[in-house]
């Protein structure tokens, strides 16, 4: 009963107490068309429902900025029902692009209604719950609830920037074919260098140019092998990443890069696996193609920032890295950092950080900085981390600072540019 | 917009009958409260809609019921009576319907919800007001304790439906 049916049967009540205590039937006769109106109310009260929902998506994962169409099926397998409300909140992430959740039909016996409705959400994993079923009478006093399970669930990936190649040269590859030059002889196509014919070799391989100058040896070609490499991305999600530039939070920059990134890398062929490093490390093993690309845009959409003072420092187990491979960190950097990127880089690993400059978001974090003093200590702030950095591009750390007004697309030129620089500054020394 | 209208005149009707009824016997305190109650109805139609505009019409609805009991005792015109309850709770019910379909749509193949409802509707008014004037002519000469125990009876009557309701 619904707090409608309260206030008339109050009013009816007193009016009907009212006419026989004062024996006054005028008052009982006026009461009559309230009687009228609550039995009709009566008999149409809702029975027992037997409601059967069905929900159908368009596609049950989407990226950022795509639209999922969900359809509702409601099928009445018992009674008519006058007026039946349907029902359905989301979380706040998700946003109705086109259409109405909320829907009032009266429905006969094995009638089936159907509606849609179009979503957009943020990144996440969203599950949906169920509708609500409201049956009330035509007039409104008397009301039954039922919750229907049309479960469902929508995965919205994160944005992906499709990107150049990065040549990175981990020092310790894996057996298989790809693209990273090892120069090391074997069975690649890049010409490597010649040398004398052993027995055995190929003779398609023999270089017979070289050989026509010497009259009693032949050579042979040699092509330099091409590997894949083990690249393991650490990112950062820690309450440090929850600054805001445009309404977006850094954290959800890192997670773009992060899944733009490993993109890149899985389309070179190349192993990858990834940490978010957060109160919780997450991780997602070592793997190839789509189904690890997949796995991937799966813990990267479900991720989020959270905080554990034992993680205030990045230490990560050895086991969880892949050994002397190529590491990515995509981390706004605080100084704490800095001890234990110098010590994998002392291990061996070869490591590309991906800083988003969190000084940037300071600036743009629209307060004010009116006094000489806090525009001294924003310089500070700016010199130290200029240093910290160029400490660690010193250490052979590939260090890029992103401020993200800039497009990734240009940040992933850059990184490739400074990686190809680095190998060429290396073959030098060598 | 229908139903804001159909709100409209029917609190206006409700009003009018019951200012009428009070003027004729020129009861003009009792006017006065009337056209209070007219000014709830009144800002129930304008903040219709409204969170508080529930209340309003509710707060509407207890005052006719109460200036039409006053009515009765006065003996004031029955039809005019009669005329300011069924428009009263035309009214309340019209608030009431719309208050619930506020944040929905309605589905394709139930265009017809609203028409089926006032049709609904009117037909109980109209048969209710129907059956009170009918029992208004027709004059029983019975005593208080029959009176109370045929009271009692409807009431226990009532409650028993709605008990075999819930069940």
């Amino acid at each position: 009963m619904t707090r409608h049916f309260w206030l008339l049967f109050g009013l009816l009540a007193a009016m009907v107490s009212v006419g026989l205590l004062a024996l006054e039937g005028t008052i009982l006769v006026l009461a009559i068309p309230f009687l009228v109106y609550v039995l009709v109310g009566v008999y149409y009260a809702p029975g027992e429902q037997k409601l059967q929902a069905r929900r159908m998506m368009s596609t049950d994962r989407i990226t950022e900025g795509m639209d999922v169409t969900v359809t509702i099926q409601v099928e009445n397998l018992n009674a008519r029902v006058d007026q039946l409300f349907l029902s359905e909140s989301f979380e706040h992430d998700l946003k109705i692009l086109a259409g109405d959740s909320y829907v009032a039909a009266q429905m006969e016996q094995g009638e089936q209604i159907e509606y849609a409705y179009t979503l957009e959400g943020r990144r996440g994993v969203y599950e949906f719950q169920g509708l609500t079923a409201q049956a009330i009478d035509p007039f409104g006093l008397f009301e039954r609830k039922k919750e229907l399970k049309t479960d469902g669930e929508l995965i919205v990936f994160p944005q992906v920037t499709e990107m150049k190649s990065i040549p990175i040269h981990p020092p310790h590859t894996k057996g298989f074919y790809g693209p990273i030059s090892t120069r090391k002889s074997g069975s690649g196509i890049d010409f490597l260098g010649v040398r004398q014919y052993q027995f055995g070799d190929s003779l398609r391989r023999i270089n017979w140019r070289a050989s026509e100058r010497h009259m009693n040896d032949l050579f042979t070609n040699e092509y330099e092998q091409e590997r894949i490499a083990d690249v393991g991305i650490i990112l950062d999600a820690r309450p440090h990443c929850d600054k805001l530039f445009q309404g977006r939070r850094m954290f959800e920059y890192a997670v773009h890069a992060a899944a733009s990134l490993s993109k890149m890398f899985l389309d070179d062929g190349h192993s990858i696996s990834m940490l978010i490093y957060s109160a919780v490390v997450t991780q997602v093993f070592p793997g190839y193609g789509k189904v690890q690309y997949e796995r991937i845009l799966k813990t990267l959409a479900s991720a989020d920032t959270s905080y554990n003072f034992s993680r205030e420092q990045l230490r990560i187990p050895g086991r969880l890295l892949p050994p002397r491979g190529q590491l990515v960190y995509i981390s706004p950097l605080p100084p704490a950092d800095f001890e234990t990127i110098i010590r994998l880089r002392n291990l061996g690993y070869s490591v590309l950080v991906l800083s988003l400059d969190p000084l940037f978001f300071e600036e743009h974090s629209g307060i004010d900085l009116p006094l000489p003093e806090t525009q001294l200590a924003a310089r500070f702030a700016r010199i130290e981390r200029k240093l910290m950095l160029n400490n660690l591009r010193q250490a052979g750390v590939l260090v890029e600072n992103w401020t993200v007004d800039q497009p990734f697309l240009e940040v992933g030129e850059r990184i490739r540019t400074h990686v190809v620089l680095h190998q060429r500054m290396i073959r030098d020394v060598v | 917009m229908d139903r804001k209208l159909f709100f409209g005149v029917c609190a206006a009707i409700a009003v009018a009958a019951l200012l009428l009824a009070y003027g004729i016997e020129q009861i003009w305190f009792g006017g006065s409260i009337v056209i209070g109650v007219g000014l709830v109805g009144a800002f129930g139609w304008f903040t219709m809609r409204r969170e508080y505009s529930d209340w309003a019409t509710g707060l509407f609805l207890v005052g006719i019921v109460l200036m039409i009991t006053f009515g009765a005792f006065l003996d004031l015109n029955l039809f005019l009576l009669m005329a300011a309850m069924v428009s009263g709770l035309g009214a309340w019910d019209l608030m009431r319907f719309d208050k619930g379909l506020e944040r929905y749509a309605l589905s394709e193949n139930s265009l017809d919800l609203e028409r089926r409802h006032l049709f609904l509707l009117g037909g109980t008014l109209l048969g209710g007001a129907v059956l009170a004037l009918v029992v208004a002519f027709v004059q029983i000469q019975i005593g208080f304790f029959t009176a109370l125990g045929l009271g009692i009876i409807l009431i226990l009557a009532l409650s028993g439906t709605i008990r075999l309701i819930q069940k």
